[in-house]
């Protein structure tokens, strides 16, 4: 895999989870199974609409799933895309780690 | 909450001058050698350059170089062909006893990644995730 290969997901994955309050929500749907935008709101706490906006977010990056239920739609936390992210980031690490190895045999072979 | 950076970084210990090293950073035939497959660039790195650096399975980036301090600093900004991604290599080298060289490397900005977003929040992050 390249560095760059996922650049975009990994960014909205990244760009998602720089708010605080998403981290938050983050966290109270890893603690829960499926979650309405008002269960969260009440346990946050902030407004139904404030928690509605970061979950779309949220979803944008893949990282929460909505499903309808009748009148309300809950969410679940898909974690896969952070995933991703870790081993993208873990990947310019190992291409650092290849080069230097590199640059290194050269530098003891001058 | 973890410390946390928004970027990689690595070090080593070259067993050359940092002059020695710093050849080793900016000639074209030199970094060809590796930390890409092909380099293209009309001369040495030096502020304001532009090199083309080729991976034998196809990948290319260009680097413009943005600060050249020989034989201490050398930081570039390199994009991916074709895709949005930018992120920004800075070398910074120090001179050892016995003709030493400890070189440090940090990519940093891997954009949209915000401030503070790094490898460590985000295997927190993960680690909360799957708590």
């Amino acid at each position: 895999m390249h560095a760059s290969a996922h650049g975009d997901d990994v960014g909205a994955v990244f760009a998602a989870l720089a708010d605080p309050t998403r981290r938050r929500v983050v966290q109270s749907l890893a603690e829960g199974t499926t979650v309405t935008a008002s269960a969260l709101a009440r346990e946050l706490p902030m407004t139904r609409q404030a928690v509605a906006k970061h979950l779309s977010a949220l979803e944008r990056a893949g990282l929460v799933t909505p499903r309808r239920e009748g009148r309300e739609t809950r969410y679940r936390l898909t974690p896969e895309p952070l995933d991703e992210a870790i081993a993208w980031m873990a990947d310019v690490g190992a291409r650092w780690d290849r080069s230097l190895e590199r640059l290194s045999e050269r530098a003891r072979r001058a | 909450m973890m410390p946390t950076q928004d970027s990689v970084s690595r070090s080593i210990v070259l067993p050359v001058a940092p002059e020695h090293a710093w050849d080793a950073l900016t000639r074209p035939d030199e970094l060809a050698e590796w930390l890409a497959d092909e380099v293209v660039c009309d001369d040495e790195l030096d502020e304001g350059s532009e090199a083309l650096l080729r991976w034998d399975d196809g990948q290319e980036r260009v680097a413009v170089v943005e600060e050249a301090d020989e034989p201490s600093r050398l930081t570039f900004r390199w994009r991916t062909d074709g895709t949005g991604d930018e992120t920004r290599v800075e070398f910074t080298l120090v001179e050892l006893p016995r003709e030493q060289t400890l070189l440090t490397v940090v990519e940093s900005g891997f954009a949209p990644l915000p401030a503070g977003w790094g490898p460590k929040l985000v295997a927190h992050a993960g680690a909360l995730l799957r708590a």
